[in-house]
């Protein structure tokens, strides 16, 4: 059963278009990043796929069940970009909650031990969530989420907050839930990150889908040296360096 | 229905509770010895009462207005409750993810910390109405029932708001359930006599007649938990917000004076909770009015019962003017400036919001029925104090989106509002008795109030810093 199955996605909030006709799939043991500007459209894609809002028209399928289903809804885990919410429990307790809602079993809890070592948050176990940083709180989203074992995982902002030894834990992660047949889908403004971690990227400007392929197809496709030239072909503004260059001068 | 959230919420709500206290210790020695001497309060204000009203209790609106009033009151906090529902995203958006149905999600944000508040209101309003009920020479069950009845109130408030979230959300077949259910109400009510009171009106026969209470304590009963269970149906089903069509900007002000003030009013009336909160106080007390005109009640009746109820849905804009100011913590605090002038400004902003709405019930009860200028002038002063409640609350308690912590900032009024009202009652009348003008006592009451939440908001949010 595919992953992630998404097509002709739209969702609109109110005048401003989010999502226009999105079509995506990622395969067991892919990873998938979604690159693009602010505001075009990554955080809904992924909000819709993990049934956190909906939208207007298309279909998306989680493992074969309707995005938003209970069936659909354990079949993915979210790691979100900004991981506030019950911030009075402890780092375990966070952790131990997420198996529980999605029934994770005793192999979860092996798994969560492995990456709070990796991610050097053994210590900050009995730590409550409301006194971490940001990024400490991110890095026990990813320990919750990432040893659940589902199908998909979906994680918003990949390396937004987290420091570059984490960053290297995660991309580890990911490889190593890609190797076991789990779906990811990652968005992310790091390029190098995702030139790195990802098999396939899908380049999303104001909710449309300007390119897709692998980093190395993008970059061949679009006769740049670096992967942020090509996006920055991709999303039709190759000269910004330039003119903005040119623009600062006056300053 | 159990669910590993219903223990993670409320662990999450103890641990930010002793937090508070641990922050505030003499305000939470205070709320705790409030919480304790409500009840035996409770029955002292029950039993006067009940030798009040035992010549009068014949009459079918005395008898109704016992249980009326207050339960106007509860439905009106129900109300208040409903809109200040946060959604499952204030779980955090991995736990909102989760594959855990609507009505779990919905028990978990709003039923534990409910849970908790009943903990502290239920032992006063039993203690208030079974030493009523004894006082008026009736069966102490048929305080039971009163107590249950007024608690059934509170859903009922919440399926009235959900209504009209659902009718302003477009969602028709949701509206159209809740206009049925309340047609229904009205006509089950008028079969037992009393249409208003609905399934609730036994316990008021009961009280009237001294029939045998059980029959009542069951409808009450009843009533509660079948109107609890369609407030979680109608809540798990809420419909979406729909987005605004078109953006649109003001241009606030010109010049750097009154810049605070019509910031705050700004980001205060867009809060669609506080919107909502003062509409329906508006609502619910043109509805107290009218129920009071209806019965014909003396003057000024329908004035104090319009006003009263209202205050109680149009305080959330003072309960929430600290968390507001907090969430904008990092500007004003970084900001050069006198912090004084900014709680200064959201005092007096507050104060402006919460009094809106009782002005517009307390001119309409004036047209119906009359009022005094004493009357006027106390639930002024009561308005302002509860303004100046209200914000200290939103202090101790911070009125946010997180789960719980808006039902936190109510329980924190609760609590503050019988303390004060405790401290307002021994020591006016003392005053007055040493040759204070009543004018003057009223005036010293609210300049100490507003002095008391100025100073409580400044710390407030000065405290955000550390």
């Amino acid at each position: 059963m595919t992953p992630l199955l998404a097509g002709g996605v739209c969702k609109r909030y109110g005048t401003i278009v989010a999502l226009a006709e999105v079509g995506l799939r990622v395969d067991a043991g892919r990873i998938v990043g979604l690159v693009g500007p602010n505001g075009s459209g990554k955080t809904t894609l992924l909000g819709a796929a993990s049934g956190l809002c909906s939208f207007d028209s298309g279909t998306i399928e989680v493992a074969g069940h309707a995005a938003g289903s209970q069936a659909a809804r354990a079949a993915a885990v979210l790691v979100p970009d900004d991981p506030v919410g019950l911030d009075e429990l402890t780092v375990e307790e966070h952790v131990a909650l997420v198996h529980a809602l999605w029934h994770a079993g005793d192999a979860a809890a092996a798994r969560a031990e492995a990456l709070l070592a990796a991610f050097g948050l053994a210590s900050r176990r009995r730590q409550r969530l409301g006194t971490l940083s940001r990024g400490l709180r991110r890095q026990a989203s990813l320990v919750a989420a990432l040893s659940v074992s589902t199908p998909l995982v979906l994680v918003d902002e990949a390396t937004a907050t987290l420091d570059p030894e984490a960053v290297v834990v995660l991309g580890e992660a990911l490889a190593s839930l890609a190797s076991r047949d789990c779906g990811v889908l990652l968005a992310t403004q790091d390029l190098h990150f995702a030139e790195a971690a990802c098999d396939e990227l899908v380049l999303l400007d104001r909710g449309v889908v300007v390119d897709r392929g692998e980093p190395v197809e993008l970059r061949a496709r679009h006769g740049a040296a670096t992967l942020e030239d090509a996006f920055l072909s991709a999303v039709g503004i190759a000269g910004l360096r330039e003119r903005v260059r040119g623009e600062l001068a006056a300053l | 229905m159990s669910s590993p959230l219903y223990s993670a919420v409320a662990r999450c709500q103890l641990r930010r509770l002793l937090a508070t206290a641990a922050a505030s210790p003499l305000a939470a020695l205070a709320a705790a010895a409030v919480a304790v001497a409500a009840p035996l309060a409770c029955i002292r204000v029950g039993a006067a009462l009940g030798t009040e009203l035992r010549g009068s209790l014949g009459a079918h609106a005395v008898s109704g207005a016992i249980l009326a009033g207050p339960a106007l009151a509860a439905a009106v906090a129900g109300m208040a409750l409903a809109v200040s529902l946060p959604d499952r995203s204030a779980l955090g958006a991995q736990i909102a993810a989760a594959p855990s149905s609507q009505h779990v999600a919905v028990v978990a944000v709003c039923l534990v910390p409910v849970g908790g508040g009943l903990v502290l209101v239920a032992p006063s309003l039993l203690a208030f109405t079974v030493s009523l009920a004894t006082a008026l020479e009736r069966d102490a069950a048929a305080g039971v029932a009163l107590a249950l009845g007024i608690l059934a109130a509170v859903p009922a408030g919440g399926i009235l708001a959900e209504g009209v979230l659902a009718a302003s959300r477009s969602a028709r077949r949701q509206a159209a359930l809740v206009v049925t259910g309340t047609l229904a109400w009205a006509v089950l009510g008028r079969m037992l006599g009393a249409a208003t009171l609905g399934p609730l009106a036994p316990a008021t026969t009961t009280l009237r007649d001294g029939g045998p209470p059980w029959p009542a304590c069951a409808a009450s009963c009843g009533s509660l938990f079948v109107l609890a269970a369609c407030w979680i149906l109608l809540a798990a089903r809420r419909p979406e917000r729909r987005p605004a069509t078109r953006g649109t900007s003001t241009k606030l002000v010109r010049g750097r004076r009154g810049v605070l003030p019509v910031t705050f009013v700004a980001l205060l009336v867009r809060r669609a909770d506080v919107q909502l909160a003062s509409a329906g106080a508006v609502a619910f007390g043109l509805g107290g009015v009218a129920l009071a005109a209806v019965a014909k009640a003396p003057a000024p009746a329908p004035f104090l019962l319009g006003t009263s109820t209202g205050l109680l849905g149009a305080v959330v804009a003072s309960l929430a003017v600290c968390g507001v100011i907090r969430g904008g913590g990092w500007l004003w605090l970084s900001a050069p400036g006198d912090t004084a002038r900014i709680a200064r400004a959201a005092v007096a902003v507050a104060l402006a919001l919460t009094s809106l709405p009782v002005v517009a019930i307390g001119a309409a009860a004036i047209v119906v029925s009359s009022a005094s200028w004493g009357a006027i002038g106390m639930v002024a002063v009561v308005v302002w104090l509860a303004t100046d409640v209200a914000v200290v609350a939103g202090v101790v308690a911070p009125w946010r989106g997180g789960a719980g912590e808006q039902l936190s900032t109510f329980a924190a009024f609760g609590a503050i509002a019988m303390a004060t009202s405790l401290a307002v009652g021994v020591v006016a009348p003392r005053l007055v008795a040493v040759g204070a003008p009543d004018a003057v006592v009223a005036v010293g009451l609210c300049c100490a109030g507003a002095a008391g939440a100025t100073l409580a908001l400044r710390r407030g949010f000065e405290g955000a810093r550390s």
